[in-house]
């Protein structure tokens, strides 16, 4: 079956001629599964997820969504087939809830007409997926981080896109929302069959939410993989340069990451 | 879906409607001859559908309603009209509260192409306007395209540098007005006369100017309509407006055009009259919210009842002396901002 | 011997040397110096003597120079006297606006610097490096009578102020006395109309208002705050002008003629629109101030009250803007009269 996103050999640089952001990058995303992105800072992983958007034309290399050359996607059928969740976006005052999830449905806006009962639909489905129904008549400037953030997942969903790209979802997020959203991610792709790219920071949660993990270093893809394949202590020392030690998940059994701190950690059991 | 927090569509737009024919109606019976509104009706009526009422007025009143004082408030609701318009078109575009249609250079290009209108000995006519207007407004869009040109590369246009660019091309040209008051004899015998001109007031008296500027300023505002969806999208940042789907810098190059338009034609028929490109925006988005579709039409009919009202007091508050408009909409402008100013602070953003 | 002959010449030339000079003082009427004049900034300035060295930056006060015999004391004009025509030849000219060169002034080396307009900074720096500053604005006719009768007795010629004031001053009682009991028409007088909707109309007073009323006519627009004001459109045609006066038809953008002002939408039901009483009129002959203000005064009695001057006290002369007469509508015909002030000595 033919991946929702496909990048092949992704050359990526931001000003012409600079140094190249990304080398090299191959990575897919099927339909049903989450992929997280992980790395440290400044290994390109927002970089990957703006080629894969079509943001950002890449320098050389290809990008292909269900097959389609992301290059020759006209603007607004790009927008009817992946959407983004971004870290940061700003909100314009004044908006209520439900007319930021119906920005969802500009990729299907009518120039003469208004909307059509499906795009009213569709913004409802969006809004009782998330679980935002309680405020659709709530002002979005009102919300707290967690809150405008589901919102945002769900103008993305209204755009009834084919894959989902995240930017670190979980960014601003107290831990229960953290877990919360990824819930609810890994949930949609699931029962919808939407394919998830995500930038995920916190190794933990993708180890318990993603079904493939692409480790990224200095714009490279160092590994990708089950996070059982990726997450080992001599991979995430050389990427991260922090040493780890892994056990196993007591509930779940997907890996759990600890980290060995340096000597001014706390200590309770003897050396 | 409800909409219970947004009155309805028809409502706003019939409500603003209602006030524009009231304001204008208001507007008319004042001047130096105060008019009875029921005679305003049937001179009109006598006029547009030969309904045969036996005048109750004097031929004089008659000359001063139609030739003098209608077309300048009709010209009043239209440059109202076209500066709301293109104040709501720039601050979607800029996703700046302080943008107004003088943000990108127009100002300057404006006065610019005045003083050499003021300048010029030629004298033509086009459509019943003199060379001042006809230079101020292509001096307003070549600002405007000046300004596009240095703000670009790679076919982007980032909104600081626009900002930046039509700060600086505004204040090169107008500091080459000062230097060309300066420099020339014409202008400095005539200095009265061009800041006249360039402080505000509606210069319309005839209705083939008004014509002219009906059509442009009616297909700009409608297709500025069209462009509703970008400018919501467009409000969420320039990135994520792509990735709703919208051609993010074409369609800013058109809003970029049409603002310039609707500018151009606001400063052939009245000069630069500050502030309600500034004010109806923001006024009308505070009770009807930021969705275009509704914000576009909405503040255009509240800016041509403020200007309409603003033009009325300018002529009738030391008749028989007119006072510039520019100085009116500022006075109630004014204060306005530093309310907005204000406000900014508990984080009222675009 | 040679010591007796040096003595006799040093002897003689003691007793010649002040003869002479006295002689060149006598010339002019100088018994009234040291002569201490106030001028109209209330600025007192003595002076020993008639100023000889001066530099004038208003065509008015040029005219009056000139008018009054002394057109070769000018060493520096500004670049806008023009009239008469020997005041074009002068150079320098200077350049008054925004603020004329105080050191090309200093250069030339003047005793007396006429002016109008110029700001008190100026004035100041031109005075702190000694050189004496009169300034007159004369805000009408009778002011500038007054100032013509000063700068008389400044040049050291009284004698030929006084006769200049009485002229102009007998002309206008002449006027006056002539329209005493007509009836007044009321006039408009348009100063400048680039926004035909909103033009510049003459107040009450000040050269333009007080013009009309001494021609006896009667302003519509004498509740006007200040000597010029905006006005609409509408205002005019409501105050109905029996007489139009364009001051603004030689302008050098956007000048008026009676056409055009017939073909403003609106005015075709004003009386002197429907009457064919538009005139075009040269402005500078109402507005400077000088001698040549008396003919703008006779021009326009001439105008509201054709019939209290006769034809044959007309002559034709040149007037500022080379020969004209104004465009007329109708029979009436007016041919400005311009006295050649330049020839007539103290």
């Amino acid at each position: 079956m033919t991946p929702r996103l496909e990048l092949r050999h992704i050359e990526a640089r931001y000003a012409s001629g600079g140094a190249p952001v990304l080398q090299d990058v191959t990575l897919e995303a099927h339909a049903g599964e989450v992929v997280a992105l992980i790395g440290p800072n400044g290994s390109g992983k927002s970089t990957v997820l703006r080629v894969a958007g079509g943001v950002l034309r890449p320098s050389s290399g290809q990008a292909a969504i269900e097959g389609s050359d992301l290059a020759k996607l006209a603007v607004k059928e790009r927008a009817r087939r992946l959407a983004v969740v971004p870290q940061e976006a700003p909100v314009p005052s004044g908006l209520f809830v439900r007319e930021m999830v119906a920005l969802g449905r500009t990729p299907y806006a009518r120039l003469l007409l208004g909307p059509t009962a499906h795009d009213r639909q569709a913004v409802e489905r969006a809004l009782s997926v998330v679980g935002i129904d309680n405020l659709a008549d709530r002002r979005v400037d009102e919300l707290s981080g967690g809150e405008r953030q589901r919102v945002i997942l769900a103008r993305a969903l209204a755009q009834e896109p084919r894959l989902l790209l995240l930017d670190e979802p979980t960014a601003n997020l107290d831990l229960h929302h953290q877990v919360a959203m990824l819930e609810l991610v890994r949930g949609l792709s699931r029962e919808q069959g939407l394919a998830v790219l995500a930038a995920v920071h916190d190794l933990q949660l993708a180890a318990l939410y993603c079904d493939r993990m692409i480790l990224l270093s200095q714009g490279r893809v160092v590994c990708q993989g089950s996070p059982e394949t990726v997450l080992t202590p001599p991979l995430l020392l050389e990427t991260f340069g922090q040493r780890v030690v892994l056990s196993a998940h007591p509930t779940h059994g997907v890996p759990l990451v600890a980290l060995v701190p340096n000597g001014n950690a706390r200590r309770l059991t003897p050396t | 879906m409800t909409k219970s927090h947004r009155p309805p569509t028809f409502f706003v737009l019939g409500t603003l409607t209602c006030l524009l024919a009231v304001t204008i109606l208001f507007a008319a019976t004042f001047g130096a001859v105060q008019l009875r509104p029921d005679d305003i009706v049937r001179m009109t009526l006598n006029h547009l559908v030969g309904a045969g009422f036996t005048p109750t007025w004097r031929p004089q009143d008659e000359a001063i309603f139609f030739s003098i004082r209608l077309p300048r408030v009709a010209g009043a609701a239209l440059v109202g009209a076209a500066l709301a318009t293109a104040g709501v078109l720039f601050q979607g575009l800029l996703r700046n509260p302080l943008a107004d249609p003088y943000a990108l250079g127009v100002s300057g290009g404006a006065a610019l192409g005045g003083a050499l209108g003021f300048l010029l000995s030629i004298s033509f006519s086009v459509a019943g306007f003199s060379p001042v207007p006809v230079l101020a407004f292509f001096g307003a869009l070549a600002a405007m395209s000046l300004v596009y040109g240095l703000a670009q590369s790679g076919g982007r246009a980032p909104v600081v540098t626009l900002l930046l660019a039509g700060f600086a091309v505004s204040a090169i040209m107008g500091y080459a007005v000062s230097f060309l008051l300066i420099v020339n004899d014409r202008l400095q015998l005539n200095l009265p006369r061009v800041y006249g001109w360039l402080l505000g007031g509606i210069a319309v008296t005839q209705w083939s100017q008004l014509g002219l500027a009906v059509l442009m300023v009616s297909v700009a505002v409608g297709a500025g309509w069209l462009l509703r969806h970008s400018l919501d999208a467009l409000s969420l940042g320039e990135e994520s407006a792509q990735e709703l789907g919208v051609a993010v810098e074409s369609d800013k190059r058109l809003v970029i055009l049409l603002g310039s338009l609707l500018t151009g034609a606001a400063v052939a028929l009245g000069g630069l009259i500050g502030f309600v490109g500034l004010f109806a925006p923001h006024v009308t988005r505070l009770v009807i919210g930021p969705r275009h579709g509704l914000l576009l039409p909405a503040a255009a009919l509240v800016g041509a009842a403020f200007l309409v009202l603003a033009d009325l007091l300018a002529r009738a508050i030391l008749a028989p002396t007119e006072i510039p408009v520019g100085i009116l909409t500022a006075l109630v402008g004014g204060p306005f901002f530093l309310w907005l100013l204000r406000r900014e602070r508990r984080e009222y953003r675009l | 011997m040679f010591g007796s002959l040096l003595r006799f010449i040093a002897l003689a030339t003691l007793v010649i040397l002040p003869y002479r000079a006295s002689v060149a003082l006598a010339q002019p009427q100088s018994d009234d110096f040291p002569l201490t004049i106030t001028d109209d900034s209330g600025t007192t300035t003595t002076f020993a003597a008639p100023p000889r060295r001066v530099v004038s930056l208003n065509p008015g006060l040029t005219e009056i120079t000139f008018a009054l015999g002394h057109g070769d004391s000018l060493a520096a004009v500004d670049s806008y006297s023009d009239y008469p025509p020997e005041a074009r030849n002068i150079q320098p000219r200077l350049t008054a606006f925004p603020n004329p060169s105080v050191e090309a002034i200093v250069a030339l080396q003047p005793d007396l610097v006429l002016t109008l307009a110029e700001s008190d900074d100026v004035v100041a720096q031109l005075r702190a490096q000694g050189i004496p500053v009169v300034k007159m604005f004369p805000k009408d006719y009778d002011a500038t009578i007054e100032t013509v009768r000063t700068l008389g007795r400044l040049y050291g010629s009284p004698d030929a102020g006084e006769a200049l004031a009485t002229d102009m001053s007998s002309r206008r009682d002449a006027v006056v006395a002539a329209v005493a009991d007509a009836p007044r028409p009321r006039v408009y007088e348009e100063l400048d109309a680039s926004q035909p909707g909103m033009p510049f109309a003459a107040g009450p007073n000040g050269f333009y208002g007080q013009l009309i009323d001494l021609a006896g006519g009667t302003n519509i627009f004498a509740d006007l705050p200040g000597d010029v004001g905006r006005v609409g459109a509408e205002s005019i045609v409501q105050r109905d002008p029996e007489v139009i006066i364009l001051t603004d038809s030689d302008l050098p953008f956007n000048p008026q003629s009676p056409d055009m002002v017939r073909a403003r939408p609106g005015w075709s039901v004003i009386s002197a629109v429907r009457n064919g009483a538009i005139y075009a009129v040269p402005g500078s002959l109402y507005s400077t101030p000088g001698p040549r203000l008396a003919l703008g005064l006779e021009d326009l009695a001439r105008i509201l009250h054709p019939d209290r001057f006769p034809e044959s006290r007309v002559a034709s002369f040149e007037s500022r803007v080379g020969s004209r007469e104004s465009t007329m509508v109708g029979e009436r015909r007016t041919v400005f009269a311009t006295r050649d002030f330049a020839t007539r000595g103290p």
